[in-house]
């Protein structure tokens, strides 16, 4: 057993305390940041309902009712944002990467404070995987909304497909690191090739704009 | 078994990627077409999910999956496609009231079925409520485009009834009086599903309105979904084959109505 809320607590005094120095794009990294591991700590209670009440294990839990329970809760916050305050394009791609990469850091910490921080290389592959997967899958739900925004085609239907779009990417990386063997590794290159056509995709976007 | 199901899947997922790609060019063609919009969503929302299948199916086929991302994809795959269907033939509310009541019982019955063989009531019940909205929307647009005819309507209601009630006694009769039920379901679902082809090939050739084939393509793939959820074995395998061939029709069907636009 890990305490989870302790380690959130360390970990987020000290970004608490930057946000009164910085302001602008920083601050709502920060910020961002902060909500990205506070829906990491939401998640993993909410994926331990959904386990103790479908009772299909711990490792079935993970990897098939998590991806649905982690990216709704990086959405939500999200999409509140985009709704609400109608933000331009790179506003929602910074709050995006801000909740990504505070979501992947928690539960890397987590991660290591629980199963050991003793092999560096296999530290630094799932740092990599699962960093760069909690990044490209929160920007592709986003990426959804933005197009869908752009081409004026904003209904419940794009919204639900957005989500879907980085439910399906989360839960086949998921998929495919759950055997050993090829398929992990293949599992964890495609974030970083996923992450290579978003980078294509948006500068794409923006040379049509 | 298993393996040819992996191959038709890998088949499925093959012929998706084309149609990504191809809608995506239609989409870049007509950037202003909210058809073409949701169309290129569905294809790419389907082609995930057909990637996320066919990864369980050779690693862990053989795990229990009661909530998963493909069945939210399922969900979303519905409700853009039923976006599309609407934007390609807009209509009121009232539209099609009666046909639109009876299109929608028959998918809650659907949905009740899906609950009692599976057990998974949290999927089926979210997959169910956007499939209410799909069965809804194909019923009206059918009824906006004029596909059928009064007597056809009747006949499909009929048949529909006819369907769910056997499908229903399949769990009060034992052998070998369910697997003969069975086999109805199976001889009544496959004929319709050879009715709408004929029909979406018919109006085709006859070069009716983009409209009208587009309402077509969706009530066939309306109807090759309750087929699929309502087979298993060898015939699941051929409703599975000819789900990839409705993708292709609805894809055709998709940027008739974007070219006319």
């Amino acid at each position: 057993m890990i305490y989870s809320e302790n380690i959130f607590v360390c970990m987020i005094v000290p970004i608490i305390v930057t946000l009164i120095f910085v302001k602008g794009n920083a601050r709502r990294l920060e910020l961002n940041f902060i909500i990205g591991m506070s829906v990491c700590l939401l998640g993993a209670y909410v994926s331990g309902f959904f386990n103790a009440v479908s009772g299909i294990g711990v490792e079935d839990t993970a990897i098939f009712i998590s991806p649905v329970v982690e990216e709704a809760m990086k959405f939500l916050p999200l999409f509140f944002y985009f709704y609400m305050f109608e933000p331009d394009d790179d506003g929602v791609f910074l709050a995006a990467v801000g909740i990504g990469a505070g979501f992947a850091s928690f539960e890397n910490v987590c991660y290591m404070v629980s199963s050991g921080a003793e092999s560096l290389s296999f530290l630094l592959i799932r740092g990599l995987a699962v960093g760069v997967m909690h990044i490209v899958s929160v920007y592709a739900s986003v990426f959804g909304l933005v197009i869908a925004r752009k081409l004026k085609a904003m209904r419940i239907s794009s919204v639900v497909g957005s989500l879907s779009l980085s439910m399906l990417f989360h839960g086949t990386y998921n998929l495919l690191v759950s055997a050993p063997g090829i398929t992990s590794y293949i599992g964890f290159a495609v974030p970083l090739l996923m992450a290579a056509l978003m980078l294509l995709a948006m500068r794409r976007l923006k040379r049509a704009e | 078994m298993e393996l040819f199901l992996v191959g038709t899947n890998l088949l499925q997922t093959a012929v998706l990627a084309a149609l990504v790609f191809l809608s995506i060019r239609l989409l870049l063609k007509k950037t202003g077409s909210l058809t073409a919009v949701f169309v290129s969503f569905f294809f790419a929302l389907w082609f995930l999910a057909d990637i996320y299948w066919l990864v369980y199916d050779i690693l862990r086929a053989d795990a229990r999956m009661p909530f998963a991302a493909n069945e939210f994809a399922e969900a979303a795959m519905m409700l853009t496609l039923a976006a599309a269907l609407n934007s390609a033939v807009p209509h009121g509310t009232r539209a099609a009231v009666r046909q639109v009541i009876c299109g929608a019982l028959f998918a809650v019955s659907n949905v009740v079925l899906w609950i009692a063989w599976s057990g998974e009531w949290v999927q089926d019940v979210i997959t169910g409520l956007a499939f209410i909205w799909f069965v809804s929307s194909a019923v009206c647009s059918l009824k906006v485009v004029h596909a059928l005819s009064k007597k056809e309507w009747v006949l499909l209601g009929g048949l529909c009834v006819l369907l769910i009630v056997g499908q229903g006694l399949t769990f009060f009769f034992e052998e070998p009086f369910k697997s003969s039920i069975d086999t109805g379901c199976y001889v009544l679902l496959s004929l319709i599903i050879l009715y709408w082809l004929v029909k979406l090939i018919i109006s085709y050739k006859r070069k009716h309105s983009a409209q009208r084939l587009m309402s077509l393509a969706v009530a066939n793939t309306v109807w090759i979904i309750v087929a699929i959820f309502m087979s298993s074995g060898l015939i699941y395998t051929i409703y599975f084959n000819i789900e990839t061939l409705t993708g292709v029709l609805v894809f055709l069907a998709a940027s008739k109505v974007v070219k006319e636009s």
